[in-house]
C-alpha cells in the first residue's frame, strides 16, 4: 500500500511585486481569514488580505501562487496564526505548511494607455465586447436572466437583487454621463455590497468600470476619484475580499486574466471588428471563468466604461 | 410571513458552492423559498424590503453568511434547520493513506514507471500544456476538458500518433480501458466488442445495449467530439481502429459518431479493410452504400450497432426492435385534438440526435439547439415551438454550470414550462446512469414530473411523459430501480435510445390524434 508523503515546505511560482517590500517592512503574526479549495486568504500583520493561490490560478494583486494543485489536503483553518517574513509565510498549526517565497517570479500589473484613442475606436471595441458578453456571459448577476428562465426560477430575493443591480448600474452610468459627483457617490454606494456572493455583483461591476477608469488617459478619472472616496469611506459595506479587490481595481490592478483582456482589447487600432472578436474570444472566456458570474459582472462594468469613454470623447 | 434564518459567522464559500447550497436549500421538503447571501448592508436592505429581516439577521455582519428560509404552509422550521446546517458542512478532504498525490504529471511519471494513462480535467486554457507533458512522459491521455483550441488538439494528436499513444479528447467524457470505466462510463460486462466513438452518450448507449443483449466490451476509446471534423481529420478514430485491430481481446469493432465531415468519413472508412476484424459503423445520418462498399457493416441506429456487434461476436441471440403498437394507440386515445407536438428534453447529445433524426427522416419539422439546418435552430433562451428537441448538455446550456447529467436544474424548470403548453402531447426525456453521473437522476426529476402532469391535468389534458434510462444492472443506482420509480410515476419507459426515437416517430407518423 502506498502512503502519502507530503512535503511541508511549498515553493512559490510567482507573487505580486508589491508584496515583497510590504512583507519585508511588516514582519509578524497574522491569521488565516478564509480557506477554499484553491485559495487560502491570510490577514497580514499590516491588515492587508493576502491570497495564497494554487498554481493554476492566475496572478493577481496581493497574491502568491504556490506549487500546489489545491489546499484541500492541508490542515489549515480560519483563525489559525500565520507567521509572515520576507522569505516565507508559515502556518503555525501542527502539520501545516510553510510557503517559501524566494525564487518566485515577481508579477507586475500592466496598464494600457487610452490617451490617443478616438471615440470611434472605443465604440468599435465596446460593440465587439458587448457581442461576446451577450454570447458567452453568465446570466444571473449584472447580465439578466432571460424572461423565461427568470419566471422558471421566481425567487423574491433574487428578483429584488436583480432590480437593484439594474437600477443601480443605470443610475451610476447616468450620473457619470451628467458629471454629477454627488450622484456618482450615491449610486456607487447603492451598488456596494449588492449581490449574494463573496464578491457581490455590484462590486464586480464597479471593479470593471473603475479598472478602465484607472488606465492612463481615461476620461473617467473624475468618476474614479469619487468612487474611490466612497469605497474608502464605506469599507464596512461589503466583504473584505471584495473590498480589497475593488480598491485594487481603483488603482488599475486586477487579476491577470482581466488585464490580459484589457491589453488584447486595445492591442491594434487597425483591426476590423471581426478580427478583434476572434482575438478576444479566448481572453474573454478566460475572464468569464472568474467566480460564477463575477467575470461577467466585471466585464459588464468594463463595457459600461467603454461606452462612457465613447460618449465623453465627443460626437463622431 | 414566517422566516427561518441560519447565520454562519465569518463563513466564506466560493460562489459556485453558494449556488449549490441555494439550489439544495430550495429543494428541501417544506421550503417555499430559500435565499443564501453574504450579510452585507445592501443584501439585508433587500430582505427588509421583503419583510424578511429578523433582528438576528439585522445583527449579522458583512463577513457572515445568511441562509434565509420561508417555509411552506406545512413546513416545519425545526426540521428544516438541521438540513440547512448539513448543507453548510464543509466536505472533508478526500483521499486517505492509500492515496498518493503528485503535484505534477512529471512527478507522477517519475514515481510510478507503470503509469500509462493521464486523465486531464483542468481548465481548457491549461489542458493542452498538461496533455503534452503526459504524452512526453509516455502516457496516453483522456482529456475531459473542453474549450481547447482546435490547433492544440491537432498538435497533441499528431504527437500522440508519433509516439504510438492515445489522445482521447479534448471534450472526451467516456472511455472504458481494460474494463475500467472512466469519467461518464457505465459498468458493463467485459467482452469481445471494441468501440471507438466521437460521441460520449452515443458510446455509452452502444455499450449498455451490448451489455443488455448479453455481449460485452473489450475497450471503449473516446476520441472527443471534434475528431471527425475536417480540421482534425479523424486522427484519433483511425488510431483507435488500429489499436483495436491489434488488441487480442477485441473481435469486432464499432465506430460511433455524429455526422462526420464527408472527406474524413471517407478516410475513416478506408481503414476498415485493413482492420482484419468486422467493423460496424454507426454514423448518424451516414450512408449505407459507402459503409458497405468499404467492407463495413452499416448500422442505422445505436441499437442496430449493438445488435450487429453482438451477432458478429457470437454472443447470445438478439432480436430487432418492434415498437409496441398497442402502447402507441393507448397514448393517442388519451390526447385531445390540439395536442400535436412532441418536446424532447435530453442530457445526452447523441440520444437527442437519434430521436430528432427519427422525426426528421419522416420529413417532420423539428426545432433544436443542435439542429444542422440553420432555419430550425432554437437558442437555449427561446421558447419551444412545434416539435422541439433540446440537448441540455450542449455548450449554450452548460456555460457556467455543470453538465445536466450532474446538475438537472435547468431541465427540471423546462419540463414544468413545457407542460403549460396545450399543444404538447408528449415530453421525451433521457436519464443517464453510470460513474460520474447524478447519484439519483430519476429521483431528482420525479417532483417535476408530478408537477408537469398536474399542470396538464388541471387544464383538462393528459400529458404523456416518455423516458429512457441509459444504464445497466451493474450501475449504481441500477437500471431496474430507476425504471420502476419512473413507471410508478406513470411514465412510459422505453428500452433503448433507438426505441425512444421510434416511439416518437410512431406517435407523430399518423398524426398524434387521429
Amino acid at each position: 500500500m502506498k502512503t502519502s508523503a507530503r512535503p511541508n515546505r511549498i515553493p512559490s511560482v510567482s507573487l505580486d511585486s508589491v508584496l515583497l517590500p510590504a512583507l519585508r517592512e511588516n514582519p509578524g503574526t497574522g491569521k488565516v481569514h478564509s480557506v477554499f479549495d484553491r485559495v487560502i486568504n491570510v490577514l497580514a500583520p499590516c491588515g492587508q488580505l493576502v491570497a495564497l493561490a494554487a498554481q493554476q490560478l492566475d496572478d493577481a494583486p496581493w497574491t502568491i501562487r504556490a506549487e500546489v494543485r489545491d489546499w484541500s489536503r492541508e490542515d489549515v483553518q480560519a483563525g489559525d496564526p500565520v507567521a509572515f517574513g520576507a522569505q516565507q509565510i508559515r502556518f503555525e498549526s501542527p502539520d501545516a505548511p510553510t510557503v517559501l517565497l524566494s525564487g518566485a517570479r515577481e508579477w507586475f500589473a500592466k496598464k494600457v494607455s487610452l490617451e490617443h484613442l478616438a471615440a470611434e475606436e472605443f465604440q468599435m471595441r465596446g460593440h465587439v465586447l458587448a457581442g461576446l458578453l451577450d454570447e458567452l456571459g453568465i446570466r444571473g448577476g449584472i447580465l439578466e436572466e432571460s424572461a423565461q428562465k427568470e419566471s422558471a426560477h421566481a425567487n423574491a430575493f433574487e428578483e429584488q437583487i436583480a432590480a437593484g443591480l439594474r437600477n443601480g448600474c443605470e443610475a451610476l452610468v447616468a450620473a457619470i454621463r451628467a458629471n454629477q459627483p454627488d450622484h456618482i457617490g450615491e449610486t456607487a454606494l447603492q451598488l456596494l455590497g449588492l449581490g449574494p456572493g463573496l464578491t457581490p455583483a455590484g462590486d464586480d461591476f464597479l471593479s470593471g468600470l473603475t479598472l478602465l477608469a484607472a488606465q492612463p488617459g481615461s476620461r473617467l478619472g473624475g468618476a474614479r476619484e469619487v468612487i474611490s472616496a466612497v469605497v474608502g469611506q464605506y469599507s464596512d459595506r461589503t466583504t473584505l475580499l471584495s473590498w480589497t479587490t475593488l480598491r485594487e481595481s481603483l488603482d488599475g490592478r486586477a487579476r491577470e486574466s482581466v488585464l490580459e483582456l484589457l491589453s488584447q482589447l486595445f492591442r491594434q487600432r487597425a483591426e476590423s471588428p471581426a478580427e478583434l472578436a476572434r482575438h478576444l474570444r479566448a481572453p474573454v472566456n478566460r475572464a468569464l471563468r472568474i467566480g460564477h458570474t463575477s467575470g461577467t459582472d466585471i466585464l459588464s462594468g468594463l463595457l459600461a466604461g467603454l461606452r462612457l469613454e465613447t460618449e465623453l470623447r465627443g460626437s463622431m | 410571513m414566517s422566516v427561518t434564518a441560519v447565520i454562519k459567522k465569518n463563513s466564506y464559500f466560493d460562489s459556485v458552492s453558494l449556488m449549490s447550497i441555494s439550489t439544495k436549500a430550495n429543494g428541501i421538503d417544506g421550503v417555499e423559498q430559500a435565499f443564501v447571501a453574504m450579510a452585507t448592508e445592501m443584501n439585508k436592505g433587500v430582505l427588509k424590503n421583503l419583510g424578511l429581516l429578523t433582528p438576528e439577521l439585522a445583527e449579522a455582519g458583512n463577513g457572515d453568511l445568511m441562509i434565509v428560509v420561508v417555509p411552506s404552509g406545512g413546513g416545519n422550521a425545526d426540521a428544516i434547520v438541521p438540513q440547512i446546517e448539513e448543507l453548510l458542512t464543509r466536505r472533508a478532504p478526500s483521499g486517505g493513506a492509500a492515496e498518493i498525490s503528485y503535484r505534477t504529471i512529471a512527478a507522477a511519471a517519475h514515481a510510478d514507471a507503470g503509469a500509462n494513462l493521464a486523465i486531464i480535467a483542468v481548465n481548457g486554457a491549461y489542458a493542452g500544456r498538461e496533455a503534452r507533458k503526459a504524452l512526453e512522459n509516455g502516457m496516453s491521455v483522456m482529456m475531459f476538458s473542453d474549450n481547447v483550441p482546435v490547433e492544440e488538439e491537432i498538435a497533441l494528436k499528431a504527437l500522440a500518433h508519433e509516439q504510438g499513444l492515445l489522445m482521447m479528447g479534448p471534450d472526451c467524457g467516456t472511455a472504458i480501458i481494460n474494463n475500467v470505466a472512466l469519467c461518464f462510463g457505465n459498468a458493463v460486462r467485459p467482452g469481445p466488442v471494441g468501440i471507438v466513438a466521437a460521441s460520449g452518450t452515443g458510446s455509452q448507449e452502444v455499450s449498455v445495449r451490448i451489455h443488455a443483449l448479453g455481449g460485452g466490451v473489450s475497450q471503449l476509446i473516446g476520441t472527443g467530439g471534434r475528431d471527425l471534423s475536417a480540421e482534425v481529420g479523424g486522427v484519433m478514430m483511425i488510431d483507435g481502429i488500429r489499436a483495436l485491430a491489434a488488441d487480442p481481446k477485441t473481435e469486432a469493432i464499432v465506430l460511433v459518431s455524429k455526422p462526420p465531415a464527408p472527406e474524413v468519413e471517407k478516410k475513416v472508412l478506408a481503414e476498415i479493410a485493413d482492420a482484419g476484424k468486422p467493423v460496424v459503423v454507426y454514423f448518424i445520418g451516414g450512408s449505407e452504400e459507402a459503409v458497405t462498399a468499404a467492407g463495413g457493416h452499416f448500422a442505422a441506429s445505436s441499437l442496430d450497432a449493438a445488435l450487429a456487434a453482438v451477432r458478429l461476436t457470437g454472443s447470445p441471440s438478439a432480436t430487432a426492435l418492434a415498437v409496441d403498437a398497442a402502447r402507441i394507440e393507448s397514448v393517442r386515445a388519451r390526447l385531445s385534438p390540439e395536442q400535436t407536438n412532441i418536446r424532447g428534453l435530453f442530457c445526452g447529445g447523441t440520444l437527442c440526435d437519434e430521436s430528432m433524426y427519427a422525426l426528421l427522416d419522416d420529413g417532420e419539422e423539428v426545432w433544436s439547439n443542435i439542429q444542422k439546418n440553420p432555419e430550425f435552430v432554437l437558442g437555449a433562451g427561446n421558447p419551444s415551438t412545434g416539435h422541439t428537441f433540446l440537448d441540455f448538455g450542449d455548450d449554450e446550456f452548460t456555460n457556467g454550470r455543470p453538465h445536466p447529467m450532474i446538475d438537472p436544474s435547468l431541465r427540471l424548470a423546462r419540463l414544468v414550462e413545457e407542460a403549460k403548453d396545450p399543444s404538447v402531447a408528449a415530453i421525451i426525456m433521457d436519464f443517464v446512469l453510470g460513474f460520474g453521473a447524478h447519484e439519483d437522476p430519476v429521483g431528482v426529476t420525479l417532483p417535476a414530473i408530478t408537477e408537469a402532469k398536474k399542470i396538464a391535468a388541471d387544464a383538462g389534458r393528459h400529458l404523456e411523459i416518455v423516458a429512457y434510462v441509459l444504464g445497466t444492472d451493474l450501475d449504481t443506482p441500477g437500471l431496474a430501480a430507476q425504471t420502476a420509480a419512473l413507471e410508478r410515476a406513470g411514465v412510459i419507459v422505453t428500452s433503448s435510445s433507438t426505441e425512444t426515437g421510434e416511439f416518437a416517430r410512431a406517435l407523430v407518423r399518423e398524426g398524434i390524434k387521429a
